[in-house]
């Protein structure tokens, strides 16, 4: 088992912001470093007849580039969070409704998928929505030499061989999603996996210390 | 089964003399008409009176005659003694209690240049200037090109779709070209690089990230904002050869701007009796008409457009005209200002990105500082995942 070094894995600025919006029945801003995403999200709602279904809510969501119109990129990160949303809202508690989840970039400057992850759960947080967990994102960039960098900024995804994002829930600390892009070994996920594990407890508490609900323990 | 619903004032939260009682809830009867009424006793003068009428809720102002109701009384029953309101001439009469002034606009930048916040009361706007070299249009090969695109957002209001030209997109994005665009407010001569073979094309994209009335305004604002506050990369000519440097290697200059055009819009109540600056999103839904007026500040009209089928009289469109030049001055001394305030942070060295932006004083509202992540026990934590780990099925 390679050992990685323990050098430069730390996560960047981060800053949240709910509520700030008066039309959407949820949103949040989300900030790391200078990535920054903002959340809205609608619902429970009427849904079209066509995308209805019978016992759960029909959740929808939409990522929004800054400049253009979206394409296939952001078809392809709207797919992984939502399918990291189905995983932790109880849907099931809102037949034939729709949820729709709308992410706006503000800025990119690396790690935007886990940033986009982030302001999603708070905004659905902010929203109300049943949810069985939390969950967060995290970015884990291996450059050249074979370090594992969390939160790279652009740069630094830039100049890396491999990059990974994961999604892990708030009660087990299990993978929820991923999406990895680069080549690497299979060790190397390993490590990151578990590093992604540990940064997500921290980012858990950012979470817990923004609801003003420090006083809850996680459940181990 | 029609029924008459008496909502509470919500006057705890505001003040009682100026500020009209609000719906803190309304009940969608699908089965018939009812009429929801707010208490006679509240001061404000202009009371809302919503009915449901199936799948919708209408909301009316009541500067109209009450009478009408008298005669639906044989609908309602239940409701007696409804007293006839005189449409009232106050100044503060509006819904939100505001005079003939706009709301509280908040103009921010981001961390590059050419993006640009604004708030007008509660509706939210964020404009992005980028740039890109291409060929120029065969008619104009001196010219640049410029193009813009408002986006209404499905996080605006739940009633915009995505991907959906609906006619309030069309309509605002056509005001916004002649406002801009057939003003030439930008000099597009400036962006030849090498003529008949490559221009830059400025891209302006405004977003709207919150729907609460006004958007075509705070959109003008943005995108004029915007373009003021943006950089393109410098470009070097020498015989054949072009050279874009990058920001990092020459400084990036700015666009070079006649005036600023801002759009100030009207809205009017009764065919044209009433009149009000920057409604809001319930104030446009009762709306008769709206006249936007596009003036910079030297009181130059650079369009105007009235839709809503209302007919003016000459003296109302020049009171109007009058109005907008007081605002238009306004709202230029603003932007210059914030344009100043972020020069000078800039300068300053500081970071001007969007974790400074976020007010320290709100509940709702947290920064956490960078932190390392410890590793202690990573090792064993990826063994540990290696060894629970189940085996792949043998395929």
């Amino acid at each position: 088992m390679e050992v990685c070094g323990s050098s430069n894995v730390s996560l960047r600025e981060f800053g949240c912001e709910q509520s700030l919006l008066s039309r959407p029945d949820g949103s949040a801003s989300f900030i790391q470093g200078d990535t920054s995403v903002l959340a809205g999200v609608y619902g429970p709602a009427e849904v079209k007849v066509s995308k209805e279904i019978y016992d759960r809510a029909t959740l929808e969501v939409l990522i929004q580039p800054k400049v253009g119109l979206p394409s296939v990129r952001e078809r392809s990160q709207e797919q992984c969070v939502r399918e990291t949303c189905e995983a932790s809202l109880l849907l099931s508690l809102h037949p034939r409704s729709s949820l729709t989840l709308i992410l706006q970039v503000l800025h990119d400057d690396g790690s935007l998928l886990s940033c986009a992850l982030n302001a999603a759960c708070m905004a659905l947080m902010d929203a109300g929505l049943p949810m069985s967990c939390l969950f967060c994102g995290v970015t884990c960039a291996i450059d050249t030499d074979g370090q594992i960098i969390t939160d790279p900024t652009a740069a630094q995804e830039k100049e890396s061989r491999a990059l990974m994002t994961f999604a892990i829930d708030s009660t087990e600390h299990r993978v929820l999603m991923s999406s990895t892009k680069g080549s690497f070994t299979v060790h190397e996920l390993q490590q990151c996996i578990a590093v992604s594990q540990k940064a997500s407890e921290k980012i858990f508490q950012f979470y817990r210390d923004s609801s003003g609900l420090s006083t809850i323990q996680n459940p181990q | 089964m029609n029924k008459l619903i008496q909502l509470a004032d919500m006057s705890s939260s505001c003040r009682a003399e100026e500020e009209p009682a609000r719906l803190i809830s309304l009940f969608s009867l699908s089965v018939s008409p009812a009429l929801i009424l707010l208490p006679k006793h509240t001061a404000a003068k202009n009371i809302a009176l919503a009915t449901t009428d199936w799948q919708r809720i209408i909301l009316l102002h009541t500067q109209k005659d009450l009478s009408f109701l008298k005669n639906m009384t044989h609908l309602f029953p239940t409701v007696s003694g409804i007293s006839c309101l005189k449409p009232s001439r106050r100044k503060s009469g509006w819904m939100d209690g505001r005079p003939y002034d706009y709301r509280k606009i908040k103009i921010t930048f981001g961390t590059d240049y050419g993006c640009c916040f604004v708030d007008l009361g509660r509706t939210r706007v964020m404009a992005q200037v980028s740039c890109e070299l291409v060929a120029p249009k065969e008619s104009r090969p001196n010219e640049g090109i410029m193009f813009f695109n408002i986006e209404l957002s499905p996080m605006a209001s739940p009633a915009f779709e995505q991907g959906r030209q609906s006619e309030l997109s069309v309509k605002l994005n056509r005001q916004l070209e002649r406002c801009l665009r057939n003003s030439k407010c930008i000099d597009t001569e400036s962006l030849c690089v090498v003529s008949g073979e490559k221009v830059w094309q400025i891209r302006v994209d405004v977003h709207m990230l919150n729907h609460d009335g006004n958007l075509m305004d705070a959109a003008s604002i943005a995108a004029i904002t915007a373009l003021c506050h943006f950089r393109r990369p410098d470009v070097a000519i020498q015989g054949d050869e072009v050279t874009v440097f990058s920001p990092e290697e020459r400084d990036p200059i700015p666009l070079s701007i006649y005036h600023m055009p801002i759009s100030v819009s009207f809205s009017f109540f009764q065919q044209g009796t009433y009149l009000l600056v920057d409604p809001c999103e319930r104030e446009e839904r009762v709306m008769d008409g709206l006249l936007m007026i596009a003036m910079n500040k030297h009181r130059e009209i650079c369009s105007i457009q009235s839709s809503g089928g209302i007919m003016l009289l000459k003296d109302q469109v020049m009171r109007c005209s009058k109005i907008a030049s007081v605002k238009v001055s306004e709202i230029t001394e603003l932007i210059g200002k914030a344009l100043e305030n972020d020069k000078k942070a800039r300068k300053a060295g500081g970071r001007c990105g969007f974790a400074e932006s976020i007010p320290q004083e709100r509940i709702t509202a947290l920064k956490m500082e960078e932190s390392p992540v410890e590793m202690m026990d990573v090792t064993e934590r990826a063994n540990d995942i290696v060894q629970k780990a189940e085996a792949p099925p043998q395929t």
